[in-house]
């Protein structure tokens, strides 16, 4: 097909200047592309406006770890390990241990992000899923108490982002909760100051205990596309960067909201943000569905 | 402190594991490897697959049981930093970086460590003979391997060479060769290797010097580093018979060296076998796609 | 039923806020904004020149700079930053000032819970100080659902906020609090059902934690729109009577 070719300029009103490819059109146009979809109700992946990217997760991947998770949403791959360790608590809560989550968005996963230390992006994600653990109290900090005043368990919750195709809230958090769930942590013994784990045996019920997670928020995100506010669900890396806003809804098993948040774009109606967590309340069961599988 | 992370506390260690006394430890003296499946000369099964990451130019993902990693290629692209000069050559830029959980002991990923900054630059040493970089003036390739789990350090070098080659190649770079990785330890089997006939073997043993049997594992995991007297991690290219990095250490003698280079080189050729094979497969999809 | 801040009567009533604006004289506009013991200080420089790789060939370049009361900048100042540049970006009518940058420096004076919404008023002040033109102006409120009492109480202190369920900062402007006032007409979401009951002011920025209802986030939500609408008046009078003073000293 011939690119950049000029029509016969006998009708001007009917006929477009020039006739692209579409992946041409793509490039010098993504608005506009995408805006050709949109108004037939579809995407360019195929996917409806509301449909989410197919989801696996697996968890216990990462053996060095107390509890991990892979999550692949689509495009976008996330690993979670947490590493559990020995620090003195803080003075003015002794008894409470520490769950410290962050993410990592590497240059590897994308030419988005720099090397170096975390960028804007990846300080933002880390401080909202530090946010909803924290604030919705999934974690009891009192359960990894050792001895008061001297010793608690610390969880190191490091999310490593291996390839990124937009919406990594969604998937970093999923990837949290599955791996918190997934934690095995020795029994410990204080003595003298000093935590001993016994070894040797496998790892079992017995001589080890698992986490309580008090509930399991998980999120879905939309990107709010054009001055209509268009709800894509579940965008990827094209659509994030197209999209002036985002709404995400962070829901747990027992339908109480842990989370809402709606930034950029225009002002959105109630009923927009109605739909949202109408869908989101969907997609939160499908997603548990596909985690308690595993 | 690290103002760009969620903090943690200042310090925090891993607990101490207690062993109970009874409990029977993997030592090379057993004469078995530490997976007992494995033969001395044996690597562990490879799984390979390229366009993991789907923003990359050429990506590859490899599992060597326990050791995994991703690796992502991004490029050629035009050399950002101004005031670097013209360069009628290509620069390869390698970034190699384990995930904090990557290992037994956690890693503080605040400030990139000086074992990681060595590995990215014999990553970048191992590949760049094999690169056609004076195609690409004026041009960078950033390759960058995340560890997600490492099973041995020697295996883990191996598996990032092997890995960034294919996902080179996959990123449609011209190169002269694939590089393949290869890592194989020395292991004193001590005296009591003839343990079977016993005492005559021991009691003699106590008396003169019996110079230590070595033998050599290939692809070592983390459990018999712990007993190695050296290593070597060899990169090489298959086709072209021509080695690209060779990377030695701790001690041995001339011939035990030889001898592990070529067990090295033959395991190479069976690592190209399934670098051949992931590419193969990934220009199946790219066809169907 | 009393909250704990002893000098509200009602729980949904704010606690006295005032500003001034044209603090600073080496910046182009600033403002301070007080929500009872929470101030936040923000001063705007621009249209100005702009580092060339944050250049934007269509439309100028919008940088937040969020400083905390204490300490240097932690990942919460970073939330805080891209939060209020990603709701004034599509407010600043940027495509006027293309290849340009607009700097906006945020910082905390006194801290006594809100100090999002405080920042988020202060900015929209300074902007105005410093004559960059905007589509709308916005107003601010923030309200907690209490633990033990299931209320709603409006612009909380921190000491109230310690025991809260969950916290909820809006973000309302002015232009669609008219169009939800005139019976909800939207051109805007054609495709969206309008059902009259569920109609309610459009919501420009929202960001909620802890535990909370669909019932309940909207409820607060209606509750911080007419809590906002007192803001946005104020705004009204202080820009009136700002200008009424230019006007004077120019003509006298």
């Amino acid at each position: 097909m011939d690119t950049t070719t000029a029509t016969t300029p006998m009708n001007l009103e009917n006929s477009p200047a020039f006739t692209f490819t579409a992946s041409t059109f793509q490039k010098l146009h993504p608005i506009e592309y995408f805006r050709k979809f949109v108004s037939q109700g579809v995407r360019p992946d195929g996917r409806l406006l509301n449909g989410f990217r197919p989801t696996t997760v697996h968890v216990g991947v990462i053996t060095t770890a107390n509890g991990s998770a892979m999550v692949r949403l689509g495009g976008t791959t996330v690993v979670c390990g947490i590493k559990a360790e020995v620090a003195e608590p803080k003075l003015d809560s002794p008894d409470q241990g520490y769950l410290v989550p962050n993410v990592d968005l590497s240059p590897m996963c994308s030419s988005a992000f720099r090397p170096g230390p975390p960028g804007e992006q990846a300080q933002v994600v880390s401080d909202a899923i530090n946010r909803v653990l924290k604030e919705s109290k999934v974690l009891d900090l009192k359960d990894l108490c050792i001895e008061e005043g001297k010793a608690v368990w610390t969880l190191w919750v490091d999310i490593v982002c291996v390839s990124y195709d937009g919406n990594i809230y969604d998937a970093a958090l999923a990837s949290v909760m599955a791996a918190l769930a997934n934690v095995r942590i020795r029994n410990p013994s204080y003595a003298g100051g000093i935590i001993k784990v016994a070894g040797g045996e496998a790892i079992s019920d017995e001589n080890s205990f698992r986490l309580k997670l008090n509930r399991t928020p998980l999120s879905s995100s939309f990107a709010l596309f054009d001055t209509s506010l268009t709800l894509l669900a579940d965008p990827n890396f094209a659509e994030e960067s197209i999209s002036q806003g985002q709404i995400s809804i962070t829901i747990d098993e027992h339908d109480e909201l842990c989370a809402v948040s709606k930034i950029g774009a225009g002002s959105s109606s109630q009923a927009l943000l109605r739909q949202c967590v109408d869908r989101a309340r969907e997609r939160s069961k499908e997603l548990r569905a596909i985690m308690s599988a595993q | 402190m690290d103002r760009k992370r969620v903090p943690g506390p200042e310090l925090s260690v891993a607990p101490l594991v207690e062993y109970p006394i009874d409990h029977e430890r993997w030592t090379p003296q057993q004469e078995k490897r530490h997976d007992p499946k494995r033969q001395p000369e044996d690597l562990r099964p490879i799984y390979l697959k390229t366009g993991l990451i789907s923003q990359a130019s050429g990506s590859a993902y490899i599992e060597l049981e326990n050791t995994k990693l991703a690796c992502g290629v991004y490029g050629p692209r035009p050399v950002k930093k101004i005031g670097q000069g013209f360069s009628g050559m290509g620069v390869l830029n390698c970034d190699f970086k384990f995930a904090t959980f990557a290992c037994v002991k956690r890693r503080n990923n605040t400030r990139q460590d000086p074992q990681e900054k060595e590995l990215s630059q014999i990553l970048s040493q191992a590949l760049a003979p094999a690169v056609r970089l004076e195609l690409l003036p004026k041009s960078v390739i950033d390759v960058y391997i995340t560890v997600l789990e490492s099973d041995g350090w020697g295996s883990c070098l191996a598996a990032a060479i092997t890995a960034a080659s294919v996902a080179l190649a996959h990123a449609g770079i011209e190169m002269l060769d694939l590089v393949a990785g290869c890592s194989a330890s020395y292991m004193q089997i001590g005296p009591s290797i003839s343990s079977t006939t016993t005492e005559t073997s021991s009691s003699s043993g106590a008396g003169n010097p019996i110079t230590p049997q070595i033998q050599i594992f290939m692809d070592a995991d983390t459990e018999e580093e712990k007993y190695e007297q050296g290593a070597i991690v060899l990169a090489y290219m298959p086709s072209l018979n021509e080695v690209t990095h060779l990377l030695q250490n701790g001690k041995a003698e001339g011939p035990i060296i030889n001898q592990s280079v070529e067990h090295c080189m033959e395991a190479c050729n069976k690592v190209y076998a399934v670098m051949h094979h992931a590419l193969l497969e990934s220009m199946k999809e790219s066809k169907d796609a | 039923m009393s909250r704990p801040d002893r000098s509200r009567t009602s729980a949904h009533q704010l606690r006295p806020f005032f500003s001034s604006q044209n603090l600073l004289n080496r910046a182009d506009g600033s403002a301070q904004f007080d929500f009872g013991g929470s101030s936040v200080m923000c001063s705007v420089v621009g249209p100005a020149e702009v580092r060339i790789r944050d250049e934007k060939l269509d439309r100028a370049t919008i940088e937040v700079v969020a400083r905390p009361l204490v300490g240097i900048p932690s990942i919460k100042e970073k939330a805080r930053e891209q939060n209020i540049r990603e709701t004034l970006e599509p407010l600043i009518l940027s495509g006027l000032h293309p290849r340009t940058g607009i700097q906006i420096v945020v910082q905390t004076m006194k801290d006594d819970g809100c100090i999002l919404s405080t920042a988020f008023n202060a900015t929209i002040m300074a902007l105005m100080d410093a004559g960059i033109p905007l589509k709308s102006i916005l107003g601010s409120v923030t309200c907690m659902v209490d633990e033990k009492t299931n209320q709603i109480w409006l612009d909380p202190t921190t000491e109230e906020l310690a025991q809260a369920k969950s916290a909820h900062v809006f973000v309302f402007d002015n232009k669609s609090s008219i169009t939800s006032a005139s019976a909800g007409a939207q051109g805007k979401d054609a495709d969206v059902d309008m059902d009259q009951d569920t109609v309610g002011a459009a919501i420009l920025f929202s960001d909620s934690t802890g535990l909370f209802t669909e019932e309940q986030y909207f409820e607060c939500a209606q509750i911080c729109f007419k809590a906002a609408q007192a803001i946005h008046g104020f705004i009204r009078t202080a820009i009136a009577k700002k200008l009424e003073k230019e006007y004077q000293q120019t003509h006298a």
